[in-house]
């Protein structure tokens, strides 16, 4: 029995045609890479603050999310996608530990955050904690 | 989750909206080049795409004239629109007509085989 393979050109296979869709992207006034708010996703309010974090792919088992008076961690692992028994043509997408932290301007309401992982998109819902009432320190005199 | 073969005019239809100056100045819409894995093994071209947000019905797979084309569109408010664009072009050898499509948690895979004549094969030698 011989085992005899086509002679693949790899290269050949997936040409992409990015360059193009970018030119037409900037042609009409378009862009090609992320806008700020998919990079940042938190808007701060007065006494609210939502997130919205792109986490495709990633399982909900693998989303960790940690409050910490007004520090906000979010960590994820996304598995690697590659097949052992596959060849690599094009790898952007990374996998592995993501993590970033976030603060905000005042304490988290702990016991009132919401949050929801629907189509690789975390959508968070924080509250802020009411401000301890000041307190009167009498004061004694001799 | 649409997955067709364009006709012409289809194509020509999609091409000219698209390129319209004043159909773009209205919209208020981001485009975004969704980032990529590609893999290949002896059966089939296997690619990934991040679409984050992106349901069923948003993403629209097509194929013309050995091109294949992902757009999705995703609305997160009416301030927030998103379209992803990617297009790949494909190799002769491989078989459009069975392209398996599936979304997941936001990520779009797409399995492209090789047509079946394309396929590695193994040759039976017999001795005299």
């Amino acid at each position: 029995m011989v085992n005899v393979r086509s002679p693949w050109v790899f290269q050949d296979l997936v040409e992409e045609l990015d360059r193009m869709t970018r030119d037409m992207g900037w042609a009409f006034g378009g862009t090609s890479s992320y806008p700020e708010s998919v990079v940042s996703g938190l808007e701060i309010q007065d006494d609210e603050a939502r997130l919205n974090l792109d986490l495709p792919g990633v399982q909900e088992s693998d989303l960790e999310l940690v409050l910490e008076d007004n520090l906000l961690k979010v960590v994820a692992r996304r598995e690697d996608s590659h097949l052992e028994a596959e060849d690599v043509l094009l790898r952007e997408r990374s996998f592995g530990e993501f993590s970033r932290a976030y603060r905000l301007p005042w304490t988290v309401r702990e016991e009132d955050v919401e949050a929801r992982f629907e189509k690789g998109v975390l959508h968070l819902r924080l509250k802020r904690a009411p401000e301890s009432a000041p307190r009167k320190i009498q004061i004694t005199t001799k | 989750m649409k997955t067709k073969e364009l006709t012409k005019t289809e194509h020509e239809d999609q091409v000219a909206n698209t390129s319209g100056r004043g159909e773009v100045s209205r919209m208020e819409e981001t485009r975004i080049r969704p980032l990529a894995d590609v893999y290949r093994d002896e059966h089939a071209v296997r690619i990934l795409l991040d679409l984050p947000g992106a349901a069923d019905q948003d993403v629209d797979v097509s194929v013309h004239d050995g091109v294949l084309a992902v757009e999705a569109r995703t609305e997160r408010s009416p301030e927030d629109v998103r379209i992803y664009e990617r297009s790949f072009r494909l190799d002769r050898r491989m078989d459009t007509s069975a392209i398996e499509a599936e979304l997941q948690r936001g990520v779009l895979a797409l399995r492209i085989p090789f047509l079946e004549e394309a396929r590695p094969r193994r040759i039976e030698v017999k001795s005299a």
